[in-house]
């Protein structure tokens, strides 16, 4: 099949959002949309994204002379620190709540306390992690596992097991998406590098399983309990929060 | 380019006129193992008068990485990690800046200095033309944990750096406790 790369695709309108400059002509008779106005057309000024210069994804001024500021004028300072986890919304910080509960669910460590050292949970049965990836897995306190492990660049696994604790190294807390850790019979202890400690019953009282689930907002973790059906089973568990396991695939697995 | 001893320092900004922004740039090699192995990871610290850091937010790190007000942010990776440093947006309160390396206090093998070879800090000027470069002198790593490279501080109305290569036993608890932060 031959494809027309020089007329604009007015039946998918989301393909026709960006051009190169070098297309940015005139749109041809034959195809007039919307979504392409002409780059000498006032109307588009004001109306959105305009990248009819091109888009720029060059490094920070601080590496490169600002080419775009005006003769005589001095370049933009860059902005200041954002992130996306300062639009969230406001939550107690991790150590100001020594129990979380059902009254008290959520917690959230700041960017410092996200990034040094492990996370531990004390009493865990399993973890259960997704990446940016989406690469999926769990593993037991029994060391049953499941799913694809995630590996760092330290050797080490982005999340498992240290000896009895359900560990996360918090030095490549930006390759986690998510994670969750499955209360066992005891109350979870969570801990982190700066002594900062919280606890969590195994069960509400009304006897449903405590589960701590751990989502990364930008820089920063945050917590939150949530409670699940007394005999439910990891799986149960893993289908409720959306976790399907990765298939591993490893070269041992494809010449098999 | 210059190259540096502990304990030397250099006129950053006398000997380089016009210079306004800096890049710090930090590296090192790890002797490869099959286990888990120490993850060295860099830290500019801001600090006041005293020596001590302004604030926790006055850090910057890989999950932190720029000051509040943008002066000092990590970037790029020709080097282990890049800090620029726009020395006029540099807070008036800022005496100093740190640059230290710690490693990480995993607690599945958290490892030490000894396995890092030829570690460095270089300055360089915007277009990354070098002007100092400090090469770390390999010492007894086993011991360390954490160690502060060098760090930039005002002189008069100019700036200079320093090289140091100070080790610290206690790693980034050590640090914190120095530079009075909570970690």
């Amino acid at each position: 099949m031959v494809l027309n790369r020089n007329t604009p695709r007015t039946d998918i309108t989301y393909l026709t959002r960006r051009r190169k400059p070098a297309q940015a002509g005139p749109p041809a008779q034959s195809a007039p949309t919307q979504a392409a106005p002409s780059p000498a057309s006032p109307a588009a000024a004001g109306t959105g994204l305009d990248l009819r210069g091109g888009l720029d994804l060059g490094r920070s001024p601080a590496h490169s002379p600002d080419a775009h500021s005006p003769a005589g004028t001095a370049p933009a300072p860059p902005p200041a620190r954002t992130d996306i986890s300062a639009q969230a919304f406001p939550a107690p910080a991790f150590g100001s709540v020594r129990q979380l509960s059902e009254t008290d669910p959520v917690v959230r460590l700041n960017a410092r306390q996200s990034g040094i050292g492990t996370l531990l949970v004390g009493a865990a049965r399993s973890v259960t992690w997704e990446d940016n990836n989406l690469i999926t897995g769990a593993c037991t306190a029994r060391g049953d596992t499941a799913g694809t492990a995630v590996r760092t660049s330290g050797n080490r696994p982005l999340a498992g097991f240290s000896e009895q604790s359900a560990a996360v190294s918090l030095r490549h807390v930006r390759q986690l998406r998510r994670a969750l850790f499955i209360a066992g019979e005891s109350p979870l202890t969570i801990g982190i590098f700066d002594g900062t400690a919280a606890a969590a019953s195994p069960r509400n009282q009304i006897g449903e399983r405590t589960v701590l689930y751990v989502s990364r907002i930008g820089s920063v973790l945050e917590m939150r309990v949530e409670f699940v059906p007394a005999h439910s089973t990891d799986e149960d568990i893993w289908a409720a929060f959306g976790f399907t396991m990765t298939i591993p695939l490893d070269q041992r697995a494809i010449l098999h | 380019m210059a190259s540096m001893v502990a304990g030397s320092n250099a006129a950053l900004t006398a000997e380089n006129p016009g210079l306004s922004k800096v890049l710090l740039g930090l590296g090192w090699d790890v002797v490869p193992s099959h286990g888990p192995q120490s993850e060295l990871v860099p830290m500019a610290i801001m600090c006041g008068q005293d020596g001590r850091a302004l604030s926790e937010e006055h850090l910057v790190f890989f999950n932190q990485i720029s000051s509040p007000e943008g002066s000092l942010e990590f970037a790029g990776t020709e080097d282990q990690e890049q800090i620029d440093v726009d020395l006029p947006r540099v807070p008036e309160a800022v005496h100093k800046i740190s640059i230290l390396v710690y490693v990480d206090p995993e607690v599945r093998g958290p490892g030490t200095f000894g396995a890092v070879k030829n570690a460095y800090i270089r300055v360089a000027n915007e277009q990354n033309l070098e002007l100092l470069r400090f090469d770390i002198p390999k010492g007894d790593g086993d011991s360390i944990s954490a160690m502060l490279f060098g760090e930039l501080y005002r002189h008069g109305d100019g700036w200079k750096f320093r090289a140091l290569g100070q080790g610290y036993g206690n790693g980034l608890a050590g640090v914190a406790a120095d530079f009075r932060l909570k970690l």
